[in-house]
């Protein structure tokens, strides 16, 4: 049956699998990459349904590609409904993003340009993907390095996908300070045109300075001023699922287990 | 303007400069979509995730390389194979294969590698045992392997230097060593080793569909030797241990 989602989780990694298989971690729920259980059988399935049995779990796709002009194979939506039918996830969730054409996959998150001609190709292509699935997903908004001259501000974009699909937002925060900061927006801003009422669920993770902007790496602990900006979303949001992604530099659970305490803190700290 | 060039135009655009970099294709993109130096990053991001992702499927084949022969074969590799499959882990495919020029032992551990992670995540099967061979029509009867076995060509001892690097052992010194390793699961567990001659014939000719019975009777003819069905038997006993059997069809 499904769960809703709630409280607080973690992107369930491969070096704390067997925590998570023993129910010893200390989530509310766990995230994890769709693509890696799209698989035909073996370890990773088997791993992932034990975890099921002690942790409501949201599938987190890479590859759905809905700001491809080219439309995304039958084939992998079979894939990742036949894994929504096993799994009976709390969460189905891809990024505003495509990844190739033409047969090329770069299997990178590559900017959409912000016009109307690519909104119709995003909803149309989620539309597909919610139909395909039977149930309405989530969607993140990307962190991006390049702003496309005479494209229309990302939360106009997202407002405007959200009503016309009944799609909901993955809210990644890090990712909004980093594009704001990228672009010389201010993040708090940012959050202003944005149609917070359809946030389904938060991420929250680390960035590393490049030589050309910040880059969402998630090789590090969050950001101070992004525990800000997540303290600024759950005072005007109220309580909402919030997650800590981790894929570089992992350290021990119990290191992000306590991180994942600070959200909890300021979560309660907002809503006291 | 991006509004001025056709979604599918402006992406190939960018496809093409992820996969080919010059400074052209980037003022192809750069010039009608006003973009800025982070341009880059994508690049960046590309390349950093397709080596790391050959390692990751290759292990074996990259610890044998060392980093610096590792990282220029799989930067050979990104040049001239672009992923096109929606999963990153069937990336490199035709790696192994581009390894042969230049070093075979290095290509017959990423074969080995690559196998092991595809048996990884194969279909399960529940492999028959003993008890189940009293039912078995054995005039008709062909053997189906597990469907996580793959037969992997080597051309070198590289199944022996295998464990030994996932050991971080003292490597057997490598030498010539045609033959062929069986990779397949145990369970959760893949599991490898060589293939000796008479069990290749009849795993070959079972996945071509043949009958056990009809294997027997080619043994018998080309070999003139009273044993060779006794052997096929003992063949069979081993795959059975071995958990190598879905199904007698």
């Amino acid at each position: 049956m499904t769960t809703r989602l709630s409280g607080f989780g973690l992107g369930m990694r491969r070096p704390h699998y067997a925590h998570y298989v023993a129910g010893e971690a200390p989530v509310d729920f766990v995230e994890v990459i769709s693509e890696n259980f799209m698989v035909a059988g073996g370890r990773p399935i088997d791993t992932l349904m034990r975890a099921r049995a002690h942790y409501p779990v949201a599938l987190h796709g890479v590859s759905l590609s809905v700001g491809s002009a080219e439309t995304r194979s039958d084939d992998y939506l079979d894939r990742l409904k036949a894994l929504v039918d096993r799994i009976e996830p709390a969460v189905v969730s891809d990024h505003l993003c495509w990844t190739g054409i033409g047969g090329f996959n770069s299997h990178d998150l590559l900017p959409v340009p912000l016009t109307e001609p690519a909104l119709d190709t995003v909803c149309r292509a989620i539309d597909r993907a919610q139909s395909h699935l039977q149930r309405p997903m989530l969607f993140e908004n990307p962190s991006s390095y390049i702003a496309f001259a005479g494209t229309m501000p990302e939360w106009e974009f997202l407002s405007e996908m959200v009503r016309r699909t009944g799609c909901g937002l993955l809210l990644d925060v890090n990712n909004i300070f980093v594009s704001a900061t990228n672009h010389g927006l201010d993040p708090h801003g940012w959050l202003d045109g944005l149609p917070l009422d359809a946030v389904g669920q938060i991420h929250l993770a680390g960035h590393s300075q490049g030589e050309h902007g910040l880059i969402d790496t998630h090789d590090a602990p969050v950001d101070p001023a992004v525990w800000a900006l997540y303290t600024e979303v759950i005072r005007r949001t109220g309580p909402l699922p919030t997650m800590i992604e981790r894929d570089g530099n992992i350290p021990a659970l119990d290191a992000l287990a306590d991180e994942l305490m600070l959200a909890r803190q300021a979560a309660c700290a907002v809503l006291a | 303007m991006s509004g001025d060039l056709p979604l599918a135009a402006l992406q190939q655009r960018f496809c093409d400069w992820l996969i080919e970099p010059d400074e052209d294709r980037a003022r192809m993109i750069a010039a009608p979509m006003g973009v800025g130096p982070g341009l880059v990053v994508y690049q960046n991001n590309y390349r950093v995730a397709l080596v790391e992702a050959l390692r990751e499927i290759h292990p074996r084949a990259a610890a044998w390389l060392g980093e610096d022969a590792f990282e220029m074969a799989a930067a050979r590799h990104i040049d001239a194979h672009p992923p096109s499959n929606w999963t990153i882990d069937a990336y490199g495919t035709g790696f192994p294969d581009d390894l042969r020029a230049s070093d075979a032992v290095a290509a017959d551990l990423a074969a080995i590698d690559r196998a092991i992670g595809e048996a990884f995540v194969a279909a399960d099967a529940l492999p028959v045992t003993a008890a189940a061979l009293a039912d078995v029509d054995w005039d008709t009867a062909a053997i189906r392997p597990v469907p996580s076995l793959l037969l992997v060509p080597i051309a070198t001892n590289a199944d022996a230097l295998w464990p030994a690097l996932a050991r971080d052992q003292d490597v057997p010194q490598a030498t010539a060593a045609p033959g062929t390793v069986l990779v397949w699961r145990q369970g959760f567990e893949p599991v490898m080793r060589r293939a000796d001659p008479t069990e290749l014939l009849i795993l070959e000719r079972s996945l071509a569909g043949g009958s056990f019975a009809a294997i027997c009777a080619e043994l018998a003819a080309q070999s003139d030797d009273a044993e060779a069905v006794t052997r096929a038997g003992t063949v069979l006993g081993r795959w059975l241990g071995e958990s190598l059997v879905a199904e007698f069809a």
